[in-house]
């Protein structure tokens, strides 16, 4: 196998992503690309300069917002009083909903997933936070938080 | 990290605590200790592997260095208990035995 050429490579990223790569120049004239070299292909030395950008041009843009509204309990006994925020993230593929004020959460491999998750998660929490069993006071607290956003449905 | 629990990794850490579970259908489990409910967290369903575990954790009201110890049996359930009683979330029996001034 032919000795490869020893050129001294920079390469600026561009920010789309695009990679420019030139050969250094020797006394004015840009190296060939391939001349005989002595040494094996695995000792070449070759020195790349790599540069990126940093910041919002490397955040993909993405259609979901990371902010939305749950606004359905879909219970037959119990309904909202009014919607419960939510905030949107994206962990392992995976979307998270998280209602930090009560530190609860429903996830799923989508938006919609997530969403039937953090309903039926509520409801359960609902029912199990107004049975008989006591609590201590940071249930409590949960507990006074769900009474704003859930009533029961007069019949 | 924590981020890379696994499901029955957190499974390992309820069994440990002894988190209230009244069925495989719960999405929900409750810490209790001396017959009171002191906090909630919940659990993995479906064929899912993923799971939010530093969601998890910070339902349980511990932070990363406590979390892996409760996954690698560092922290017992008595040490859990101590860490929720210095927080605040279980009432220290020492205070309550008080006498009202």
């Amino acid at each position: 196998m032919a000795a490869a050429a020893a050129p001294v490579v920079k390469a600026d990223f561009s920010p789309s992503g695009t990679a420019r790569v030139e050969l250094e120049k020797q006394e004015g004239e840009i190296l060939a690309e391939q001349v005989p070299y002595a040494k094996p292909v695995s000792e070449v030395p070759v020195i790349v300069h790599l540069t990126s950008p940093t910041g919002p041009l490397q955040t993909r843009p993405s259609a979901r917002q990371n902010k939305l509204l749950f606004g359905a309990l879909n219970d037959p006994l119990y309904r909202l009083r009014r919607p419960i925020p939510l905030e949107l993230s994206v962990e392992e593929s995976e979307v998270v909903l998280t209602w930090a004020a009560a530190d609860e959460f429903g996830y799923g491999a989508n938006t919609g997933a997530a969403l039937d998750d953090f309903g039926q998660t509520l409801r359960e929490l609902y029912r199990r936070l107004h049975d008989d069993e006591p609590l201590g006071s940071d249930l409590l607290n949960v507990k006074r938080l769900l009474d704003e956003y859930i009533e029961p449905r007069t019949k | 990290m924590m981020s890379d629990a696994k499901v029955h990794e957190i499974d390992r850490i309820f069994r440990k605590l002894e988190m209230e579970i009244r069925n495989s259908y719960d999405r929900l489990a409750f810490f209790k200790h001396n017959g009171v409910r002191i906090l909630k967290t919940r659990r993995s369903h479906g064929k899912s592997k993923f799971v939010p575990a530093n969601k998890i954790r910070q339902q349980l009201k511990i932070n990363e260095e406590q979390f892996a110890g409760l996954i690698s049996c560092d922290v017992s359930k008595q040490d859990y208990i101590r860490i929720l009683t210095d927080k605040g979330l279980i009432a220290n029996p020492k205070q309550e035995s008080k006498p009202a001034s």
